[in-house]
């Protein structure tokens, strides 16, 4: 009654061609237990089918298909050397860099449901607190959070976590200071959703409607993509990096292999990447679109 | 909008309760098909998705599937099922029998939401309410 | 029906219980647990303070069990729910660690890939001092995990 090689074949790479997901070799089980809704409620009797009826009608149920292939978990904080880099290294720089510049802009290229980008407001207020007298306004800085999967999105902007999701990763003082309790669930301050502009998007497409960036995060997704995209994409973050703009991936991954066009830099134990010979010019800083 | 648990597993129903609550659903709960009836009788009109385990002592999660589904008011609530029967034949005879939803325990908590969102609609009530 | 003979089938089922455990304990329980090694005794036999077991019937039989100490079994269930432990009732012990043995013989059906096996109710047992036996058809194997230095069996009888 499993899914026959074949059927295999193909789910895999519709999936990799429309989202750049490699489905792993013994993941059989997970397309079957993933995708046999949709076949049956299309109509289809086999995977060979709903191949056939993917290519000839892609829209909403390509997306489907894509949302249910895509896993995405997270963390707050995820990896403490990397947010301890974020507290004491990158965020006093981008809060150095508010001091000169009209807008400060991040991105969280894959945000999941929201923990990253949220992560980093949060972080970016603290220090602006701790910077005390001469800090400069929250206003001045703009996170774009982007992710493929539209549920992720969605689950982003309502900025709302159950118990469950707070216990992975939340500080206690944060919990306290950016939160709201909302009944069972805790429901980000409104002060920090304010920050953060959420879109679907998918990496495999063009950055150039973006703008440049201060700061990218695009951590813990590029692993799931063969070499030749994972190259597509760090060259295409270069292109999306000011001058003095720094890049940060998963703890476990590394663009060597992929790009030459980043210098590593060590910030609190966590690997940073900077452009070398520097991304966009400071003059389209703020040619990205406002929100 | 309210969401109903049907799952012999109290831990399970809790996950779910706090999944809900996160998207701003209350959740009902029942431990069995026939406590599931007496919640539909009660409160089906404001019940937009039941969550439906498979494997439950007194009336099991399929007899309870087939039994809303030729129900006049009830068969038109969306089920999702939330089984640890993950295997094909099951899913299909599911699906076949008006489940609009299957999902294999363990389910990560971004599954679930993604798959209650399909259900219910984006932009309903999860946000700001 | 007797114990499952076929070697090949075995070890599918084997390799099936030891991905099942680490994905549940993953997307569940968000832990990781170390493998600490693999034994073959010839009954199941159950002492710790907490334990779940599984009776697998239809073409195949068994019974998938595991087992541990209370404060891992609490800890466990108190990650799935996302409550403090010290809100937790023997009650809600219980229904988790029945709850764990449900899903981790329900993942192992899948990712073994075996059809046409039912499996029973999870049975809890939670207790100071107790050994429970169960006579196996051919042998248990006992998978044993560790979690901060603290083991958490698994024993695949068939
Ligand atoms: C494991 S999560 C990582 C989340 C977060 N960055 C972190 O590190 O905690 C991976 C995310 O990448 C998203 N993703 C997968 N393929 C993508 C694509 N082609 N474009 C954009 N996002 C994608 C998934 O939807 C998922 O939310």
């Amino acid at each position: 009654m499993s899914i026959s090689a074949e059927e295999f074949k193909c789910i895999r790479s519709f999936v990799h061609e429309h989202s750049g997901i490699l489905v792993g070799d013994g993941k059989e089980y997970l397309v079957e237990n993933r995708l046999t809704v949709l076949m049956v409620q299309n109509g289809c009797k086999d995977f060979i089918e709903l191949h056939e009826k993917l290519k000839t009608d892609p829209g909403p149920l390509r997306a489907k298909v894509i949302d249910a292939m895509t896993t995405n978990e997270t963390l707050w904080f995820r990896d403490a050397s990397f947010f301890t880099a974020l507290s004491d290294h990158i965020a006093p720089a981008l809060l150095e860099k508010a001091k000169r510049q009209p807008k400060v802009r991040v991105w969280s290229a894959a945000c999941s449901t929201g923990q990253e980008p949220y992560s980093v407001a949060m972080l970016l207020d603290h220090g602006r607190r701790r910077m005390g007298a001469g800090a400069p306004p929250l206003e001045k800085f703009e996170i774009l959070a982007t992710d493929i999967s539209p549920s992720a999105i969605y689950m982003a902007q309502a900025a709302r976590y159950s118990q469950l999701a707070i216990s992975r990763g939340m500080r206690p003082a944060f919990l306290d200071r950016y939160f709201e309790k909302k009944g069972m669930a805790y429901e980000v301050r409104p002060e920090i959703r304010k920050l953060v502009t959420f879109k679907s998007f998918n990496l495999k497409e063009s950055f150039t409607s973006h703008g440049s960036f201060d700061f990218i995060l695009c951590r813990n997704v590029l692993i799931y993509f063969s070499d030749d995209l994972k190259r597509q994409i760090y060259s295409k973050l270069h292109g999306a990096l000011q001058r003095e703009g720094m890049l940060a991936i998963g703890a476990s991954e590394s663009p060597r292999g992929y790009t030459d066009a980043f210098d590593q830099v060590i910030m609190g134990g966590a690997a940073i990447f900077r452009p070398k010979s520097g991304g966009v010019g400071a003059a389209s800083a703020i040619a990205g679109r406002a929100r | 909008m309210k969401l109903l648990s049907v799952d012999d597993s109290r831990t399970i129903r809790r996950v779910i309760s706090g999944i809900g609550s996160t998207l701003g659903y209350e959740v009902l709960e029942a431990e069995n098909g026939h406590q599931g009836l007496e919640v539909l009788e009660e409160s089906s009109h404001e019940i937009g998705l039941i969550l439906l385990d498979w494997n439950m002592p007194g009336m099991d999660g399929y007899e309870f599937l087939t039994t809303i589904k030729k129900h006049p008011t009830f068969k038109t609530i969306p089920v999702m099922m939330v089984t640890t029967e993950g295997e094909k034949s099951y899913i299909i005879k599911a699906v076949q029998a008006g489940a609009a939803h299957y999902l294999t325990k363990p389910f990560s908590q971004e599954d679930m939401v993604a798959r209650i969102l399909e259900t219910m609609g984006m932009g309903g009530q999860g946000k700001g309410a | 029906m007797t114990g499952i003979r076929d070697k090949s089938l075995r070890s599918a089922l084997i390799t099936g219980l030891d991905a099942s455990v680490q994905d549940i304990l993953a997307t569940m329980a968000w832990t990781s647990v170390s493998f600490e090694g693999r034994e073959v005794v010839p009954d199941l036999l159950l002492s710790d303070g907490v334990a779940g077991l599984v009776r697998m019937q239809g073409d195949h039989e068994g019974m998938v069990a595991i087992s541990t100490d209370k404060p891992v079994g609490m800890e466990l269930v108190s990650r799935i729910i996302g409550l403090p432990a010290d809100d937790l009732n023997t009650e809600d012990l219980l229904d988790g660690v029945g709850e764990l043995a449900n899903m981790i013989c329900g993942g192992m059906k899948a990712k073994a890939g075996i059809g046409g096996v039912q499996l029973s109710s999870p049975v809890a047992i939670v207790g100071r001092e107790y050994s429970a036996l169960w006579k196996t058809h051919l042998k248990t194997e006992i998978l044993s995990y560790a979690l901060d230095k603290r083991l958490f069996r698994v024993h695949a009888c068939f």
